[in-house]
């Protein structure tokens, strides 16, 4: 699946998450047992089904984003390994060869900020500027310590439309160098 | 705090107490009234600080909602407070005249192409709102009616 397509998908299922929890919430207020049987509301007191839902409630939009981030991330190696994979259309020498495997097998412990920095130029400072404050958005959610204050708070939608534009844009230029789809 | 920061929050406080003026004005004819608390916020950008949170609560005193400020630094916006209600969550944010933009650029058929792009659409004036997420880019200025239909969303309150 392509990065675009599965962040597309994340983004879904954090709304349908919302509403299929927005349902559970129904099912509990309004005691509708038919609907709540096989779950673990039934033994639940209804004070701790809905404190449950609203922990998830509030979690979900952070899950989405921890989720984007890990595909969005991922697509951002792949576009440099394309690149890095420019350089054996040139004659394949050893020198090539041998620095192509070394930046292959580095590109995966590049600094996130380093990474974002190399796709400036086909993305512009906009969007690698958010990206970056979401990177540090995702690290403190995905660390989070109750006593470090809070980085700029993301909304989800903020986070899905950059990495979507990012991705987007990426694949593009994937696509002119490999000749595939974007 | 410096000096920037103490404006920057006093701006958000600002704000949230028109947000919350106006909240108590829209939902006063529903026979709801609104309970101001304190809370603190503590962001990287602004340090500790106190803030206001707003619960709606009816005429027997039941909470049915709940306006959480979430901070005054917040990525695409200049303010973040969330509705939160028994069934569901809304996140309103404060948006400047226009919006935020970005700008991509991207080099096509050898040339150099600049493009910029609001973040979302519909935003003609400085204001809170709440963006439509199954509309993307698509913000609302929120006012009362707007407000209510929201408020009875996240809470599944009869009266809204």
């Amino acid at each position: 699946m392509r990065a675009v397509e599965a962040i597309e998908e994340i983004w879904l299922t954090y709304q349908v998450t919302k509403d299929a929890l927005k349902v559970a919430t129904h099912g509990i207020n309004r005691g509708a047992i038919e609907l709540l049987q096989d779950t673990f509301f039934v033994n639940s007191s209804t004070d701790k089904a809905k404190s449950d839902l609203e922990t998830c409630r509030r979690a979900a939009g952070d899950y989405a984003i921890l989720s984007m981030w890990a595909i969005f991330e991922r697509h951002v190696l792949d576009a440099l390994v394309s690149e890095n994979g420019k350089m054996l259309d040139m004659p394949p020498s050893d020198f090539n060869s041998s620095l192509h495997r070394k930046i292959g097998d580095a590109i995966e412990y590049w600094r996130s900020n380093d990474v974002l920095d190399l796709i400036r130029p086909l993305v512009g400072p906009d969007l690698v500027g958010k990206a970056k404050q979401i990177k540090q958005y995702r690290d403190w959610l995905a660390h989070r310590n109750p006593k470090k204050a809070s980085p700029s708070n993301v909304p989800p939608t903020v986070a899905y439309q950059v990495f979507s534009d990012i991705s987007r844009l990426l694949s593009i230029h994937i696509s002119d160098l490999t000749g595939k789809e974007p | 705090m410096n000096t920037t920061q103490m404006e920057a929050t006093a701006k958000f406080l600002s704000r949230l107490s028109d947000l919350y003026s106006n909240i108590n004005n829209w939902v006063q004819p529903q026979y709801l009234r609104v309970v101001r608390s304190n809370m603190k916020l503590n962001e990287e950008a602004y340090g500790k600080y106190d803030v206001e949170k707003l619960s709606i609560v009816d005429a027997n005193g039941k909470r049915i909602g709940e306006l959480l400020p979430v901070g005054a630094s917040v990525i695409g916006a200049e303010g973040r407070v969330d509705l939160i209600g028994d069934v569901d969550q809304e996140i309103l944010v404060y948006l400047d005249n226009g919006g935020p933009h970005f700008t991509t650029e991207i080099e096509a058929g050898g040339q150099q192409e600049r493009r910029t792009t609001p973040l979302y659409r519909g935003v003609e004036e400085d204001g809170w709102y709440w963006i439509e997420i199954r509309r993307l880019n698509r913000a609302r200025r929120l006012d009362q009616a707007l407000f209510l239909d929201l408020l009875a969303e996240v809470s599944d309150h009869a009266c809204c």
